[in-house]
């Protein structure tokens, strides 16, 4: 996995203020491998019930809290976020969980 | 200097025209339902397509070049390498922007408005409806900053 421990402290710590602390987190796509370099930061984060306009708040807010740090402010970062209670899962959300790497 | 201000709100100010006059017809899709989302006509598609242009565009030309010259112009000099962070609280300090936190937001949206949501109504929607609050916001911002400007001397 390339994050370095003061990146992964950051999106751990914003998921929780954003997203609460039931939310669960995974990266995902190039970042997971290590023979690669550069690349977007593809995240994908599950999270319990909420309205879909707190929902997009939240995404954005922790996108702008994210950009904001040193170590993240010229990165782009994907951010998938699916609510649990939302019916069932995408593709994209099944590769997300079973490729990714828990955080 | 001042002319490459000048040059930089005379670019902004066609963006804002066009994305002000796209938001009073958009204010009639309010509120946004997920039915409304998911049957969206043509002519719908066609003004959302322009606002989000606009406000791409407006953000971009802010950002990447008033911002920077309104700083510049305000005799602030700040390190060549200080961070974006830094100088949005400068400008946030001298009142050229309301909140150096909703501009970071607003660039989130500008960076999320290409995403649609086909298979999530409610998202779509809620994401339509954000849309619209964050021209609002913009065009706020545009209508501060041009008049910081004009106290700093930019001609209008």
């Amino acid at each position: 996995m390339r994050m370095t421990a003061r990146q992964l402290e950051r999106v751990r710590a914003a998921t929780a203020r954003h997203f609460g602390r039931d939310a669960r987190l995974w990266l995902f796509g190039s970042r997971v491998d290590d023979s690669r370099r550069g690349g977007d930061y593809d995240l994908y984060l599950e999270v319990g019930p909420m309205d879909a306009r707190a929902l997009i708040d939240a995404k954005l807010a922790m996108l702008a809290e994210l950009h904001a740090t040193p170590e993240f402010e010229d990165e782009r970062i994907d951010l998938v976020v699916r609510r649990r209670d939302s019916g069932p899962e995408q593709p994209i959300h099944r590769s997300a969980r079973t490729q990714g790497v828990p955080l | 200097m001042t002319a490459k201000l000048n040059a930089a709100l005379a670019e902004c100010r066609p963006h804002a025209a066009t994305l002000a006059g796209a938001m009073r017809e958009a204010e009639l899709l309010r509120p946004v339902t997920a039915e409304r989302a998911q049957s969206l006509d043509d002519p719908t598609r066609r003004l959302l397509d322009q606002l989000a242009y606009r406000f791409t565009k407006l953000q971009d030309s802010l950002g990447e070049k008033v911002l920077p010259g309104l700083l510049e112009r305000a005799e602030e000099p700040l390190a060549p390498d200080a961070l974006f962070g830094e100088k949005l609280q400068r400008l946030e300090r001298l009142g050229a922007i309301p909140s150096a936190d909703a501009w970071r937001v607003l660039r989130e949206v500008r960076n999320a408005i290409a995403h649609e949501y086909p298979d999530q109504p409610a998202i779509q929607a809620a994401m339509i409806e954000r849309l619209l609050d964050a021209t609002d916001e913009l065009l706020r911002v545009w209508t501060d900053v041009e008049a910081f400007a004009n106290r700093l001397g930019a001609s209008p």
